[in-house]
């Protein structure tokens, strides 16, 4: 079963309309859940950086993913495509769940994991390589076979950046502002054919323009992919996304920093009427 | 009670002239140590070449073979020129890449292990050794059993350019963001492929670099090869057998001498190998600015 | 972006340019290798030989006729490769011992107690013989010495350019009250041996170092690597003194004295005196002879013979035709080189005898 014809099988246009109308309308309807995370924590060595996180990731919807510096969302966004896997001394407990199979059973195959839920950083980080190149080294890699450019420039265009590029997709990506350069690190994750983008703080370096791009790019992928954002902004997460988790830090008696998942909810009501006392505080600004 | 901070005036101060005196005086000795840096390099170029010119301009300097009789006066270098460019090239082709293998092995497969860190701290240790220690271990590791050569004084460059080579790429390696690995891994990327398709190239301008550098240096040494490929003046094309000569030894072996001959040969090499090291210098610089400007314009 | 790439080529082209102007130029003429090189082989033709190399190493005293002689017999023989790497009698015989080269040069024989470090038999082949100078660098003095003031100031025992001793044999002579720098060899040495047992036999009890490839040269004394070595010490030290073989000496425009030879005169270094002290040599079976301290009013004292020594069992064919082929060249052509680079070519009756050798080789 591949990403794309998942995709494909689950939403009819008219899903796809009422997304993009109102996020709030669709938040109650039935979804399929991508991820189940039930109690997870992650220590780097022996301290514990995110703590008790439980919540499940909807299918074609944005989730976002905000709080204070050091409240470990980046570390957690990181957890559901084993991307920690990397960090020398990084340990993931408790229950991650990806359509149903445990994200770190000992027979995944972690690469096969990255290809289906593909990753935008906070820097826009082309490969020193053409741009052509760039998008086509995905495909490349994951054995593709077929028309390379066709896959190039599909996945340029669900990025809107094919208009921009098409004249030079010989030219080093460098040679793209950082604004196209963030869209072509999406469109490089579009063209493995992910099944969800997790995005970390992919507006970070960008400029006002370059951002509100990039937000409505995200809102019209949402038709197609699963989206996990981490953001410190908190109106981008109020516009774009349709549930948002709120992360705090508990920082212990010896000054250790722990991660720990506050609220978890619609958007809306997070912005409006949150439960918790300290959600509250953070959105209206009191701290963070 | 408020404070309010006095406001001063923003024209310059009865300090001022001090400071300007002081900014003018470190400013001067700033410029003066540069000159102290740079003008015995300078002029050892150009006493080098005005000793060497009247050589390298005779015909046949460069593919001339040295004469035998060792009074002769006039060219060439030719044995020397290649002897150099066979062993530092022999050299190269054993420590390049085997020192980037060992600068991947360090960054990618063992960041912070024990053994990483013992690798690491020898291959440092290797790069403060001595380079006539270096010959001293090739002679008995080598030569003792197998005779002088040029791959002997090839194998003795090696062990010197190895550490250097080793560090550097590891150095460069680690420059490479993270983020940039990351990415390929988000791909569906595995390491070993991440490492030759995007870490190498993103690393090999500074690779390059250090690596010719390397050679650059490998190129000028005499004491390791005194001990490892001897001193002859014919030329031996034989990689493995026999002595052979190089530019840096025929300096040693000639700068010494009592015969004018001799003594002008030994500055026509000098400025011979400059010019080779300078070659090696500038072709670094090209090979790297070429490779990060195709990607950055 | 592409100012920047031109700036970057700039010294490349630079360097290119001066490469290319270099290599090109040909105006200049080429000098010609001094004496050495210029003799063209006089004798028919000789067949050619295959392909070898002929390694040697050792008497740097002989090293120039050895230079000269191979240039000349590359010439004739393209295929063989000969090769001399100078470094001392005493290199030369170990290298021998060892098995690193076909051939050596030593001016001194081989002692009997080094005999069985031979990997076999081996023959001494006299090649040409030459004077060991007294070279000093005293400037407008024409030094005349007697074998105990040599020894004396070879000792340390005559410090001082004015010494008594040496004025007495120096009459009108202006020396100065410089001290006097012994400059003699680091490496073991056939011109030390010869020097030295020239000195034992000339000078009496008056010397006391004994002889050697290498001896106890007092502390204060500055030592040079071959014969080259002591004639740049010589040459560049005001005061000085060594003793360096002609060929050498006289190529660096060095000064020498005469000595006083056992007759009782006053003789300079010359082919001539040398040649003269040869006459009166006495061949051995070996073909070693002793020309130091000869007899006869025209012969050097200092008067060296320098060997090729090689092994007589020879199991490679190619080499061992190749050896033959040089030494055959070396009595042939190589007698009328000598003159050239200052070496003395042998008397007749050694020379014949020297030739008939060759055949004992691989036999």
């Amino acid at each position: 079963m591949t990403a794309t014809s998942l995709n494909e099988s689950q939403m009819t246009p008219t899903n796809v309309a009422a997304v993009n109308e109102s996020n709030a309308d669709l938040a109650d309807a039935p979804s399929e859940i991508v991820f189940e995370v039930r109690d997870a924590a992650v220590d780097y060595g022996s301290q514990r950086a995110v703590d008790g996180v439980t919540l499940d990731i909807a299918s074609r919807e944005i989730t976002a993913i905000i709080g204070p510096s050091g409240c470990g969302k980046s570390t957690f966004l990181r957890c559901l495509n084993r991307m920690n896997d990397f960090i020398p001394g990084a340990k993931v407990s408790g229950g991650l769940t990806y359509h149903g199979e445990d994200l770190y059973g000992s027979k995944v195959d972690a690469a096969e994991v990255r290809r289906r839920i593909g990753m935008v950083f906070q820097r826009p980080n082309p490969f020193p390589k053409s741009i052509f190149d760039n998008v086509a080294y995905g495909p490349r890699i994951n054995r593709h076979k077929g028309d390379l450019s066709a896959v190039v420039e599909s996945a340029l265009t669900r990025a809107a950046l094919w208009d921009e590029v098409k004249d030079k997709l010989k030219k080093s990506a460098f040679a793209l502002s950082g604004g196209q350069q963030q869209r072509l690190c999406i469109a490089r994750a579009l063209a493995v054919s992910p099944d969800v983008i997790l995005m970390d703080e992919p507006c970070s370096a960008l400029d006002p323009i370059a951002t509100s791009r990039i937000e409505d790019l995200m809102v019209g992928l949402k038709r197609d992919y699963t989206i996990v954002i981490v953001t410190h902004n908190m109106q981008q997460a109020a516009r774009v996304s349709d549930r948002t988790a709120f992360f705090t830090t508990d920082v212990d008696d010896r000054g250790a920093r722990t991660g720990r998942l506050v609220e978890f909810d619609h958007t809306n009501t997070i912005f409006t009427s949150p439960s918790d006392s300290r959600t509250e505080g953070y959105i209206t600004g009191r701290f963070g | 009670m408020t404070y309010t901070m006095p406001r001063p005036s923003i024209t310059r101060s009865s300090a001022s002239p001090w400071r300007q005196t002081k900014s003018a005086v470190m400013t001067a000795s700033l410029v003066l140590a540069l000159v102290v840096a740079v003008v015995p390099l300078v002029l050892i170029i150009l006493y080098v070449i005005s000793k060497g010119w009247a050589s390298v301009n005779a015909p046949g300097w460069f593919t001339a073979d040295i004469p035998i009789f060792s009074r002769a006066v006039g060219p060439g270098m030719g044995p020397a020129i290649t002897g150099t460019l066979m062993i530092t090239g022999a050299a190269t082709a054993m420590a390049v890449p085997l020192g980037v293998l060992g600068g991947i092995y360090l960054n990618e497969y063992s960041a912070a292990s024990r053994y990483g860190n013992v690798i690491r701290f020898f291959a440092d240790v290797m790069t403060g050794v001595p380079s006539i220690v270096m010959g001293l271990f090739v002679y008995v590791i080598w030569v003792l059993s197998f005779g002088l050569s040029a791959f002997a004084g090839a194998l003795a460059l090696g062990c010197l350019m190895l550490p250097i080579v080793i560090r550097t790429s590891e150095e460069m390696l680690k420059l490479v963001p993270r983020e940039l690995r990351e990415s390929a891994y988000a791909l569906g990327g595995r390491k070993a492929g991440t490492i030759v398709r995007v870490v190498l190239p993103a690393a090999a301008p500074g690779i390059i670099s250090g690596a010719l550098l390397a050679v650059a240096r490998a190129a000028g040494e005499t004491a390791p090869l005194l001990f490892t490929i001897g001193f002859v003046n014919q030329a031996n094309s034989d990689l493995l057998h026999d002595p052979n000569t190089a530019l840096s030894t025929q300096i040693f072996k000639n700068a010494i001498s009592v015969f004018p001959g001799q003594v002008s040969r030994a500055w026509g090499a000098a400025l011979t190998l400059i010019g080779i090291v300078f070659v090696f210098t500038i072709l670094s610089r090209i090979a790297s600015s070429f490779l990060s400007r195709k990607h950055q314009s | 972006m592409k100012r920047s790439r031109a700036r970057m080529l700039v010294p490349l082209v630079l360097t290119i340019g001066l490469l290319a102007a270099a290599c090109g130029s040909s105006s200049s003429s080429t000098p010609k290798g001094d004496k050495g090189g210029s003799t063209s082989p006089t004798t028919a033709a000789a067949p050619k030989l295959a392909a070898a190399t002929l390694n040697g190493s050792g008497s740097t005293f002989q090293q120039a006729f050895d230079e000269a002689v191979i240039t000349e017999f590359q010439a004739a023989q393209p295929a063989v490769k000969v090769v001399y790497g100078g470094g001392g009698s005493g290199k030369g015989q170990t290298d021998l011992q060892g098995g690193l080269v076909q051939w050596a040069g030593s001016d001194s024989t081989v002692k009997p107690e080094d005999v069985a470090k031979y990997k076999g038999r081996f023959l001494y082949f006299p090649t040409v013989a030459a004077p060991i100078t007294v070279s000093y660098n005293l400037s407008g003095v024409k030094l005349k010495l007697s074998p105990q003031t040599l020894a004396k100031i070879f000792e340390g025992q005559i410090t001082k350019w004015d010494d008594a001793a040496v004025k007495a044999e120096n009459a009108g002579a202006t020396l100065p009250s410089t001290a006097i720098t012994v400059a003699h060899r680091s490496d073991g040495s056939g011109t030390t041996a010869n020097f030295t047992k020239y000195l034992v036999a000339a000078a009496g009890p008056a010397w006391t170092l004994g002889t050697d490839k290498v001896v106890a040269w007092p502390s204060g004394t500055q030592a040079g690597e071959g014969n080259g070595g002591v004639a740049q010490i010589v040459k560049s030290t005001t005061g000085s003194i060594g003793y360096v073989d002609y060929s050498d000496a006289k190529a660096a425009g060095l000064v020498f004295a005469s000595l006083k030879n056992a007759s009782g005169s006053f003789v300079e270094p010359s082919l001539e005196s040398a040649t003269a002290a040869l006459e009166a040599a006495t061949l051995a079976a070996d073909l070693t002879y002793n020309p130091l301290n000869a007899t006869g009013a025209k012969a050097y004292p200092i008067t060296s013979p320098t060997y090729i020594l090689v092994y007589s069992t020879q199991a490679d064919p190619a080499v061992k035709a190749a050896i033959k082929g040089f030494l055959e060249f070396i009595y042939a052509d190589g007698q009328k080189t000598a003159t050239t680079v200052d070496f003395a070519p042998l008397p007749k009756a050694i020379l014949t005898a020297a030739k008939a050798q060759i055949t004992k080789i691989g036999v």
